[in-house]
């Protein structure tokens, strides 16, 4: 998460408001501004795309130093912008500048997006193309959210915070905001039965077993269910299984979908990872962080980098790693793959949006959310969107009545 | 080389003292003294835990030692061996009758409270005993050690001679001769297994202390470290540290996760060395790898024994195992404890998990297989300890240590041999290890010099 201003002394809040007010002419959150990588690009956007590449938008929640808020920029390929979806208006503004961290785009220009992070309390919202909210849920979903084959949006959401222990995994439908189903991490996951627990390699914490009622052990990051498109590519599993991440305990797993158990399940050599996504090679990609649970950055080999694990084998390898790209988030972080070749990644503590062609091995495309020449601000999460994605053009799309709040 | 039997006076040697059996009333008389002066302690800090948030933490501390006082103090007043005993299960009051004609031939080395001894014991297909080695490991005194009972042997090999190794628990490995005469005592203070690789160096696990690595934790932490012992000496030759092969490896998220017990971060409870006539049926490894079981993480992890890197590892579906073994079908067998819920007659002396059981995996896989788990007769359940043997006619050999019993199964899962620890009537003693042997292995010489007793 983002630093907890709430941690923070009042004179040292104080200091760093007036030193970001002379600075950057605004007032920054605490933990949303920080040094620009040296390997970062100079200016915003970076684009030079490899003949034959897709074509097609990219989405980009970000902090916007205009609106000192977070909102979501649509790209074109060469980065200009196309709409933004200042979406995060009112007391939703106010929890967004702790840590927004999923949104989903839909065809219709639609966008929802969830923010249960840093105590806020967390929503779950909906707005319409044109910034106007059609449902809300003010509980605590979190993290990164997924469509399934038949459209329902499936994320995570804790008992009482997106820290809790006590931790489900919800299928909204997003047309209602209304929970389809829900699966119980400790219940029906982890406790039946109980041999489940092994997999966890803690079997004695967790507050059903007697640990730390409060202690944010799993710390669930990501839920992806197995699409039919991506089935035939894992033999162990079926479509409908639900891929997950566990932060904390630097673990993924499959689940049956239909008995909830275990199907498969992987910790380390990754460390603290996000957006763990199934590959066309049969393997299980992923953002390995590779952050120090307590400490520190301290070595410079500590760089972040995109693994791909095989679930038959166990094999691991590094898909992009420091050697190719350099880049580094200590927290969230995601990727993307946008072809077999093309690789997306967001480092959202570099302010960081990376595209490297790995059959080409170069960069082809970059957004840093610059405020300065030495300064960037947080990038909470991206995606690419394939050209078609919408219902129709962009242009024509989102064309709002006047006085509409996302009407560019 | 020294004596263990008949010491008329302590003899110290370094940290070890060793004392004869002629002088435990004595220790009985002090351990009731000592265990007084705890309980007076005691007694003291709760008068004091309401007055200071310290020290109502240490009356929390001893508050939670009330179970183990409770259940054990005849232990700890020197009175009845109470940790190494439990209730004898009802399945196991009839004897089984051994199967000469299905069972694997030779004989049984077994380790654990016999007779009431901490000790080793030989016995042949019948369960008769060939020879128990003449040395109470109760009797022998090393630092940090406050009552007599306090001890526990893990693993244990036996040489042709009537030698043997055994490691008694954070003590080090002691190499014995048949007449229980003490040949050495590891340098590092060893725990757990015991493994004898081709060339005969001795490996186990070893305690370490007070690492402050902040690429693993911002906090001290324990973490074992695995020492290659040489067999003539008892000298350390090798040792490699856990945490560099973690972060040298850059698999430090196997060793790193949130609320760990930095007193004991793993639990590393086995190591074995990948020989060279196992190894061309593991393409993944190389002879020389080593095997590491984690109790704690419920993990096996496989070290390159050149490069001293982490090569592969695992988690779950075992959980609180021991002693993983490479087997020749390019497997990895595993005493799969399932261990949460002591055993009791209200569960069926099975735990809350139904039971313990041998599972197979083999690196590379994902599935695994169950090899023997309880039948409705015979329940298996160890919640901690346990060891297994696989043998060359296919049968497994287990020790089901907190059950007292040690027995062989058919790949079927008929029980062919059996053996149960007795310690009166109602109660069974511990039984740590089980090994058989081709019976030439007990033909040593068993007469020994004359004790004091």
């Amino acid at each position: 998460m983002l630093g907890d201003p709430g941690k923070a002394s009042f004179i040292v809040r104080s200091v760093d408001a007036a030193k970001s007010l002379s600075r950057f002419g605004f007032v920054a959150p605490a933990g949303v501004v920080f040094d620009t990588p040296p390997t970062a690009a100079s200016g915003e956007i970076y684009s030079n795309p490899s003949p034959g590449s897709p074509h097609g938008y990219h989405a980009i929640l970000a902090f916007e130093r205009q609106s000192t808020a977070y909102e979501v920029k649509l790209l074109d390929e060469s980065g200009g912008l196309v709409h933004r979806w200042p979406v995060f208006a009112g007391d939703v503004a106010a929890a967004s500048l702790v840590t927004p961290h999923g949104f989903v785009i839909l065809p219709d220009g639609s966008l929802i997006a969830n923010s249960g992070m840093g105590g806020t309390g967390g929503f779950l919202v909906k707005f319409d193309r044109c910034g106007n909210e059609l449902w809300r849920r003010d509980e605590p979903f979190h993290h990164l959210m997924s469509f399934d084959d038949d459209g329902f949006l499936w994320t995570w959401r804790g008992a009482d915070s997106a820290y809790s222990p006590v931790q489900e995994i919800v299928r909204i439908d997003p047309e209602t905001g209304e929970t389809a189903s829900s699966i119980s991490l400790n219940k029906e996951i982890f406790g039946d039965p109980v041999d489940q627990l092994a997999f966890l390699g803690m079997p004695m914490a967790g507050p059903e077993n007697g640990g730390d009622s409060e202690a944010d052990i799993f710390h669930p990051n990501d839920v992806e269910v197995l699409s039919a498109e991506m089935a035939p590519y894992f033999p162990m599993f079926e479509m409908g299984d639900i891929l997950i991440s566990l932060r904390n305990l630097n673990m993924i797993a499959v689940i049956d979908r239909r008995t909830h158990k275990i199907k498969w399940s992987a910790q380390g050599p990754w460390r603290r990872q996000h957006d763990p996504d199934f590959m066309t090679t049969g393997e299980i990609s992923l953002f390995n962080n590779n952050f120090v649970a307590h400490g520190e950055r301290i070595v410079d080999r500590e760089l972040s980098s995109v693994l791909a694990v095989n679930p038959g084998t166990g094999r691991v390898r590094t898909v992009l790693g420091p050697k190719k790209l350099r880049f580094y988030s200590k927290e969230m972080g995601a990727h993307r793959w946008i072809s077999d070749n093309l690789l997306e990644v967001v480092a959202p503590f570099e302010g960081r949006v990376l595209i490297y062609d790995l059959k080409r091995k170069k960069k082809v495309f970059a957004f840093n959310n610059r405020l300065d020449d030495t300064a960037s601000a947080h990038v909470a999460m991206a995606d690419w969107l394939p050209e078609g994605f919408f219902n129709r053009p962009p242009s024509a799309f989102f064309q709002c009545p006047a006085g509409a709040v996302a009407s560019l | 080389m020294r004596g263990a039997q008949g010491f008329a006076a302590r003899q110290k040697t370094g940290r070890l003292i060793l004392t004869g059996q002629g002088e435990k009333k004595t220790d009985h008389a002090k351990a009731v003294f000592g265990a007084t002066i705890w309980m007076l302690v005691f007694a003291i800090l709760i008068g004091f835990s309401a007055s200071s948030p310290y020290m109502r933490a240490v009356a929390d501390f001893y508050a939670e030692q009330i179970p183990f006082f409770k259940k054990d103090w005849r232990s700890v007043t020197g009175l009845k061996p109470t940790e190494h005993l439990e209730d004898l299960r009802p399945d196991l009051e009839k004897p089984i009758k051994p199967d000469l004609d299905r069972m694997q031939p030779g004989v049984t080395l077994l380790s654990g409270l016999i007779d009431g001894k901490l000790g080793l014991r030989l016995v042949d297909e019948n369960g008769a005993v060939i020879h128990d080695w003449p040395l109470d490991f109760f009797d022998i005194d090393v630092d940090g050690k406050i009552y007599h009972y306090q001890a526990l042997i893990h693993g244990t090999y036996l040489y042709p001679n009537g030698d043997a190794l055994v490691n008694l628990d954070q003590k080090g490995i002691y190499r014995i001769d048949a007449c229980g005469r003490i040949k050495w005592i590891s340098e590092a203070r060893t725990h757990h297994s015991i493994d004898v690789d081709e060339n005969g160096a001795i490996w186990a696990p070893e305690i370490a202390h007070g690492y402050l690595e902040q690429r693993l934790y911002r906090h001290a932490y324990n973490l074992d470290l695995i020492v290659k012992i040489d067999p003539e000496t008892g000298k350390t030759l090798d040792r490699i540290d856990l945490t560099k092969a973690f972060l040298d490896s850059e698999n430090e998220g196997l060793a790193v996760w949130e609320n760990p017990d930095y007193s004991d971060l793993l639990h590393v409870n086995d190591v074995e060395v990948l020989s060279g006539a196992d190894a061309p049926a593991f393409p993944m490894f190389s002879a020389g790898d080593i095997l590491v079981s984690s109790r704690l993480r419920n993990a096996l992890f496989v070290i390159d024994g050149k490069t001293k890197l982490i090569k592969w590892s695992r988690v779950g579906p075992m959980q609180f195992q021991h002693d993983p073994d490479f087997e020749r079908d390019g497997t990895i067998s595993i005493f799969d404890n399932r261990g949460a819920e002591l055993a009791t007659a209200e569960n069926n002396w099975l735990g809350d998990r139904g039971g313990s059981r041998i599972l197979s995996i083999r690196p590379g896989e994902y599935a695994f297989k169950t090899l023997y788990s309880s039948t409705k007769a015979h329940p298996f359940y160890s919640p901690r300890r346990g060891k297994h043997q696989r043998l060359a006619n296919g049968d497994i050999l287990i020790a089901e240590t907190d059950s007292g019993r040690a027995f062989e199964i058919t790949p079927g899962g008929d029980i062919v041999w059996q053996y149960v620890n007795k310690f009166n009537d109602r109660e069974v003693g511990w039984i740590t290890g089980a090994l058989r042997y081709p019976a030439s292995y007990a033909d040593f010489p068993k007469s020994c010099p004359a004790t004091s007793e």
